[in-house]
């Protein structure tokens, strides 16, 4: 019955997402930051390393069906990293050099079990820490994951304190679907959606392995292909970040 | 279990947008793919190759490839018979995964689970299946279904608008199940050509065509023992089961002059290594009515020396399931697999539980030492000698 109960309002969580993503501009971020044993939200100091984006640009065509973009995709994956450089490294943290994500990445080893780690780890933070999806062991949804120690192989290999994970799906509206996109307007006085971003972000201490801050982003304007707009969702994205 | 429920999903998000539904435009013409072909970019198999790219990096950390040099040089082999001028273009992927199954990428991205792999018997076998997938990859059906897919589904956004608009919400409806049924349609062609390249290659190479007639009889077997999950028809983008065995008879029989080779031996001493894992990984399926079926079927051809290891997974798919009298079959399978060549060690210790059971002690006892012998490893040793000290006590 509770379980039932927190499904429905996950799923209420989501309709009202849709929802309030329909208003143009408008971002739903979920932004939790590790407190410490003050209760006060923790402050970072030291290095952090980007690991190597997961980001995939896609064009919305006329029926609904995304089509990747190549081109697109390389540019924001050059050009988000630049613009999180350009928001983090101030006097207390210092930004390492991205830490790209070996193409003969042995899957037993530690890093790699890492980087599947996190995808799991942001899949279970995003769900217990959305409206409805409050889990009995942490109450009032604090931010208390942790990956283990294992994240001291990034730490040996890269020196850093922090390790940034991002991941991103974003795409854009073609000519087709922004003309159904009116129609559904005209018609139903509904939208039935245009492009829409999804990121999500997690800092992890690589000396305890402890999540310290994690954001998720959903958002229907913005746009990764050019500077300004890579600028505006690092901006999004890093909403929260314990600086 | 929810490793193996994460893998599936995660198999059929990465790779699912290209695989199995075929559709085609039936008017357009495609040429068919040429050896060392790349499409451009910026156009959309363009995109659609820069995708699968991606995922292919994804693919070659995956836990669940199995990277044994052997196997995955044997295999590859066999994709260059079959695919010859092509070869350099194909990328062979063997994936853990305990179902029926292979499947061909627009990137030359050909994967194949060890279901598929348990299943076959020989190297024709082998050559049919992936004849098969290759046939996807030379007609480039990918694109086709890529650019059957952005119609069709305009066309449904349009309607399903329209209709919603009206209030008839069940007309959307029907309008989503006559496009899926139209998609099926076009895939079942596209499955059907892709068979005909297989059977096609299998006269070609001279394998025995007698064979690819027995697997796919062994397939529409397994699907009958199927109590769930049975495929809708009118989704179902395979032709039926029951069809392609009639279509593979049929091209079977036309084939003149037809070979009679196997490769038994070969595709026996690479898997046979594999054998028992497989066979493990087949029982997690959780469906036993079907592995009482599949391993039933393959006991009876099996390879003189390998009889008792398929006996004892069929007494564990007979004790597994528990129904009626399948525990007495079960005994009875793990008492007849120990004495056959080829049993794995758990057969002895299955029986000498069984013995004990029926407090048999010193028959048990005899087993139970027998696995620990033949096991020194065994991590349940614990248990066994603490059931083995219970019962010299109790004598």
């Amino acid at each position: 019955m509770r379980k039932l109960l927190v499904r429905s309002k996950l799923r209420f969580f989501i309709a009202a997402l849709v929802l309030l993503l329909s208003f143009d501009s408008l971002a739903y971020t979920q932004s939790r930051v590790l407190k410490g044993s003050d209760g006060k939200p923790v402050k970072i100091e030291g290095s952090v390393v980007m690991i190597e984006p997961d980001i995939e640009l896609s064009e919305v065509l006329a029926g609904g069906v995304q089509e990747p973009r190549q081109a697109w995709s390389e540019t924001a994956r050059r050009l988000y990293p630049q613009a999180i450089k350009a928001r983090i490294n101030n006097g207390r943290i210092k930004q390492l050099p991205d830490f790209i994500i070996p193409k003969d990445l042995d899957p037993g080893s530690r890093l790699g079990q890492v980087i599947r780690l996190n995808y799991a780890v942001s899949v279970s933070i995003f769900i217990s820490t959305a409206p409805g999806g409050q889990l009995a062991t942490k109450k009032n949804k604090q931010l208390d994951w942790s990956f283990g120690p294992g994240v001291e192989e990034i730490r040996k290999q890269t020196g850093a304190d922090y390790a940034l994970f991002t991941y991103v799906r974003d795409s854009y509206t073609s000519g087709g679907q922004a003309a159904l996109r009116v129609i559904g307007l005209l018609l139903l006085g509904g939208d039935i959606g245009g492009g829409q971003l999804i990121g999500v972000t997690t800092l992890v201490d690589l000396r305890t392995g402890q999540v310290v801050w994690f954001n998720f982003l959903a958002k229907q304007t913005g746009d990764l292909r050019d500077e300004k707009g890579a600028a505006a969702t690092a901006q999004n994205m890093l909403k929260g970040f314990p600086l | 279990m929810k490793l193996r429920g994460a893998l599936y999903r995660t198999i059929f998000l990465a790779l699912g947008i290209t695989l199995s539904i075929s559709q085609a435009n039936a008017q357009a013409l495609y040429e068919d793919a040429k050896p060392g072909d790349r499409p451009a970019a910026n156009t959309d198999e363009g995109e659609l190759w820069y995708i699968i790219d991606r995922q292919e990096e994804y693919l070659k950390k995956s836990p669940f490839l199995v990277r044994d040099p052997a196997l995955n040089n044997y295999v590859r082999g066999v994709a260059c018979k079959v695919a010859r001028d092509y070869c350099e273009d194909l990328r062979i992927y063997i994936l853990d995964v305990p179902f029926f199954n292979a499947s061909m990428a627009p990137n030359g991205v050909m994967i194949i689970w060890t279901g598929a792999l348990l299943r076959m018997q020989n190297e024709s076998d082998l050559a049919l299946i992936m004849g098969h997938e290759f046939g996807h990859y030379k007609k480039r059906h990918s694109i086709q279904q890529w650019r059957k897919l952005k119609k069709s589904s305009a066309f449904l956004g349009t309607f399903g608008i329209l209709t919603a608009g009206a209030g008839a919400g069940m007309a959307g409806m029907i309008a989503n199940i006559a496009g899926g049924a139209s998609m099926a349609k076009f895939g079942r062609d596209k499955e059907r050509e892709a068979d005909q390249i297989g059977m096609g290659i299998i006269g070609e190479q001279h394998y025995d065509p007698r064979s690819s007639v027995r697997l796919w009889e062994a397939m529409l077997r397994e699907e009958d023992a199927r109590d769930y999950g049975k495929p809708f028809p009118v989704f179902a983008s395979h032709p039926k089961t029951k069809e392609r065995v009639e279509d593979v008879r049929a091209a079977a029989a036309a084939i003149t002059n037809p070979g009679t080779e196997l490769g038994y031996e070969a595709y026996r001493k690479v898997t046979r290594p594999f054998l028992q894992s497989w066979l493990k990984n087949e029982l997690t399926r959780r469906m036993y009515n079907t592995s009482v079926q599949v391993i039933g079927d393959l006991r009876k051809t099996a390879a003189p020396n390998d009889t008792g290891m398929y006996t004892f997974y069929l007494g564990e798919a007979y004790r597994q399931r528990n129904k009626n009298d399948d525990r007495a079959q079960a005994i009875k399978l793990y008492a007849q697999a120990i004495t056959e060549p080829g049993a794995p060690a758990e057969a002895w210790r299955e029986n000498g539980l069984a013995l004990r059971d029926s407090k048999q002690f010193p028959e048990a006892i005899k087993n139970l030492q027998s696995y620990l012998a033949r096991s020194p490893e065994a991590q349940d040793r614990g248990f066994i000698e603490s059931y083995l000290k219970q019962m010299e006590t109790a004598r």
